[in-house]
C-alpha cells in the first residue's frame, strides 16, 4: 500500500512505499534478515518495494503480483493531535482484492518460522483459517487491530484468542474499550485481562506499553534523528515487538525494540531505506541504553 | 462442465421511486444472474464465486430446488456482498444512500471476493469449458493471466464489462482486454462512455470496430443489439406478462448471450435468447427461482420469435 502525503496546503508529497506489512517487516529487519514479506501487490512494486527488498536482502518469493497496481493512499494528518485521514487511489475494491490470504500465509511458512504479522479485521472465517494454520504449522501470530466496525469489542473477543500477541493504539483502545482517552491506565487493565501473551498498546507520540496478563511496562518514544512522518510508526513498532516477543526478550525490552524501529521509521517518508550492519549494531547499543534508562 | 460463470455474489436491496421495495434480500450478483442465463438453456454450467458464510442462508433454497453444482465456491469471509439499489424513473440505477448499509467495509470485500484468474484455471483445467462469462474491469495483469489459462484450456470468454472501467480514458486498456475476448456485452450508457458518443447508431459503429466477433448491445428496457463487425440486428425485449424487477437483467441475458454464442446460434437468435432470459428474470425480485419450470415457454417463445424472422431461416440448432 504505497502512500502520499499531503500537508495543510494541499501539496504532496513524492509516492512512498507502505501499507501494516510492509512497514512490519521493516520493523522487524532492523533486528534480523530471517523475514519476508508475504503479501499480494500490483505490478508496480517493482521498482519500489522490490527495489526495497532487493537491497535490504529480503526475499520476493512470496509476493504475488496479481493486479496493475498496488494500492495507493493520500494521507493527510492533523497537526494538533496527530490523527489523519486517507483517501484511496485505486479504491477500496482493488485494496481487498489484494488482500493477503491466509491460504498464501500457509504457503510462506517454512520449518524455521516462529511467527507471522498481520493487520486484521475480525471475519470469523478468515480467523477460522488461522487457527487452522496456527495449530497445522504450530506457528505464533501478532494482531494489529485493525477497523472493527459496529459490536467492535464482541468481534474483537470473538477471535483475539486465536492470536498470541495483540497490538492496537490509544484511539482504537479508546474507542473498543468505551473508555475516555485520557484513563490510560483503565485501558490498560482491561487490555490486561485479554487472553493474549503480549500487547502492544501504543500511545501516539509518547511511546508505549508493553503489556502482559501480569505486569505494563512504559517506555517513552525513541528519536534517533528528526522525526521527519510518523507513518506506519504503529505497524513498525508492532512487527519489531513480535520479533521480540518470539525472540524471548523482556517486556521492557520488548517495547525498547518496537519503539527504536519506530524512530528509524519516523526518520524519513516511507520506510527506513537500507538497513546496514552499523544500523543493526548502532538499534542493539539504543536498546543497552534504553533498557539502562528505563531501569534508573 | 461446459459453461463457467465467475465473479461477485450480490445480495440486493431493491428500491424504486414510486416506493416500492422488494420485502426481502433478493440473491443476486453478477455471476449469480448470468449463471442464471445460461441455465434457462442448460444444466451444464457451474459457479465459479467466492462467496460469505451466510451465501447458503440467502441461496439456499434456490441451490436445492436447482441442484446447482457447488464445487467452484469457496467461502472466503464471513459475510456475501450487500448492494443497496435505487431505481430512478429513466430506468437507470444507482447506490441507495437512504438505506441502513449492512456493512461499512463492503467495497473492500467485494475486492477480496473476486474471483481470480487462477481459481478460473482450477476449474478449466480440470473440466474442459465451451465458455466462461466474466464482469470485470481492465486490469492489465489480470487478463494476462486469464488470457494465457484461455489459451491454454480453449474456451471462450464472454466479457461483461464494468462500468467503471468503461470510459474512453482506457480505451487502450478495454483493447487490450479484448485480446483474450471472443463476445463482449455493454449497456448504452456504458457505451456512450467509453466511445464518447451519443447515439446508438454510432454506438454500433464503434462496436462493429471493436476486435471481437460478438457484443450484446444491450439498451435497456427497448431491447437489444446483437452486433457483429459486420452486421447488426436490433431485438425488442420480450416479455411472459409480468415486470417486476429489472435487477440482474444485463447479466442474465449476457450469460443467456454466451450459451448462444458457443452452441452457434446466429446474430439474430443469440438476441432473442439474450432477451427470452432477460424476460424471465424480470418476473420477480432475484434470480430466476426454477430453471425446470421455465426452458420450456423459453423455448417456446425463442422458436415463436426466431420463426418469423429472416434472421431464423435455419430456426433453432439445437
Amino acid at each position: 500500500m504505497s502512500d502520499t502525503i499531503e500537508d495543510s496546503r494541499g501539496s504532496l508529497s513524492d509516492v512512498h512505499p507502505g501499507g501494516p506489512a510492509f512497514y512490519a517487516l521493516a520493523g522487524v529487519r532492523l533486528w534480523t534478515k530471517d523475514c519476508r514479506l508475504v503479501s499480494q501487490a500490483g505490478e508496480d512494486y517493482d521498482g519500489t518495494y522490490g527495489k526495497w527488498l532487493d537491497v535490504n536482502g529480503i526475499s520476493r518469493r512470496s509476493v504475488r503480483v496479481s493486479a496493475e497496481h498496488c494500492s495507493q493512499h493520500i494521507l493527510k494528518y492533523d497537526k494538533v493531535d496527530g490523527t489523519f485521514n486517507w483517501r484511496s487511489l485505486y479504491g477500496q475494491e482493488n485494496l481487498g482484492f489484494l488482500k493477503t490470504t491466509p491460504e498464501q500465509i500457509e504457503e510462506a511458512v517454512t520449518e524455521s518460522t516462529a511467527g507471522f504479522y498481520l493487520a486484521q479485521n475480525t471475519d470469523r472465517i478468515f480467523w477460522n483459517k488461522l487457527a487452522d494454520i496456527k495449530s497445522r504449522r504450530n506457528i505464533k501470530m501478532m494482531w494489529e487491530l485493525e477497523h472493527t466496525g459496529e459490536d467492535a469489542l464482541r468481534r474483537v473477543r470473538n477471535v483475539i484468542s486465536i492470536a498470541d500477541m495483540w497490538s492496537l493504539n490509544l484511539s482504537e483502545a479508546s474507542m473498543l474499550f468505551d473508555i475516555p482517552r485520557e484513563r490510560e491506565e483503565d485501558i490498560i487493565n482491561l487490555i490486561m485481562k485479554m487472553p493474549v501473551e503480549m500487547t502492544l498498546f501504543r500511545v501516539g507520540k509518547r511511546g508505549a506499553y508493553c503489556v502482559t496478563p501480569t505486569d505494563a511496562v512504559f517506555c517513552p518514544s525513541i528519536d534517533i534523528a528528526e522525526s521527519v512522518d510518523p507513518t506506519g510508526c504503529g505497524n513498525c513498532s508492532t512487527g519489531a515487538a513480535m520479533f521480540a516477543h518470539l525472540e524471548g526478550h523482556s517486556p521492557a525490552e520488548v517495547v525498547a525494540i518496537a519503539n527504536i524501529s519506530a524512530g528509524f521509521n519516523a526518520a524519513q517518508f516511507g520506510p527506513y531505506p537500507l538497513f546496514t550492519e552499523d544500523d543493526m549494531s548502532r538499534a542493539q547499543t539504543l536498546l543497552k541504553e534504553t533498557i539502562k534508562n528505563m531501569a534508573n | 462442465m461446459d459453461y463457467l460463470v465467475a465473479g461477485n455474489v450480490m445480495v440486493d436491496s431493491v428500491r424504486f421511486q414510486d416506493g416500492r421495495t422488494s420485502d426481502r434480500k433478493n440473491m443476486g450478483g453478477p455471476a449469480p444472474f448470468a449463471y442464471s442465463g445460461v441455465r434457462v438453456w442448460t444444466d451444464d454450467a457451474r459457479l465459479v464465486c467466492n462467496v460469505g458464510a451466510d451465501f447458503t442462508t440467502y441461496f439456499n433454497e434456490w441451490i436445492n430446488k436447482n441442484r446447482v453444482d457447488l464445487s467452484g465456491i469457496k467461502v472466503k469471509c464471513d459475510h456475501c456482498n450487500h448492494s443497496y439499489l435505487v431505481y430512478y424513473d429513466d430506468g437507470t440505477y444507482g447506490q441507495d444512500d437512504q438505506s441502513v448499509h449492512f456493512r461499512t467495509d463492503w467495497m473492500q470485500d467485494l475486492g477480496y471476493l473476486k474471483t481470480t484468474p487462477e481459481e478460473i484455471g482450477e476449474h478449466s483445467m480440470n473440466s474442459p469449458a465451451k465458455g466462461l462469462y466474466l464482469a470485470q474491469n481492465v486490469d492489465h495483469v489480470f487478463w494476462k493471466k486469464l488470457g494465457d489459462i484461455k489459451r491454454r484450456d480453449k474456451f471462450k470468454i464472454m466479457w461483461e464489462i464494468e462500468g467503471p472501467s468503461s470510459y474512453s480514458m482506457y480505451m487502450d486498456d478495454v483493447l487490450n482486454a479484448m485480446e483474450s475476448v471472443d463476445a463482449f456485452s455493454i449497456n448504452l450508457q456504458e457505451a456512450q462512455n467509453l466511445f464518447d458518443v451519443k447515439t446508438e447508431e454510432e454506438c454500433i459503429r464503434k462496436i462493429q470496430a471493436l476486435p471481437v466477433e460478438y457484443t450484446l448491445f444491450r439498451v435497456g428496457k427497448k431491447g437489444a443489439y446483437s452486433v457483429t463487425p459486420k452486421t447488426s440486428v436490433f431485438v425488442p425485449s420480450l416479455s411472459f406478462g409480468i415486470e417486476q424487477d429489472p435487477t440482474g437483467c444485463g447479466n442474465t441475458s449476457t450469460g443467456s448471450a454466451l450459451y448462444a454464442y458457443c452452441e452457434g446460434f446466429d446474430e439474430y437468435q443469440i438476441g432473442v435468447m439474450a432477451n427470452v432470459a432477460s424476460a424471465l428474470n424480470v418476473r420477480q425480485f432475484g434470480l430466476i427461482p426454477d430453471f425446470s419450470d421455465v426452458r420450456t415457454a423459453a423455448i417456446e417463445m425463442t422458436v415463436k420469435y426466431c420463426a418469423g424472422s429472416d434472421w431464423g431461416k435455419a430456426g433453432i440448432k439445437r
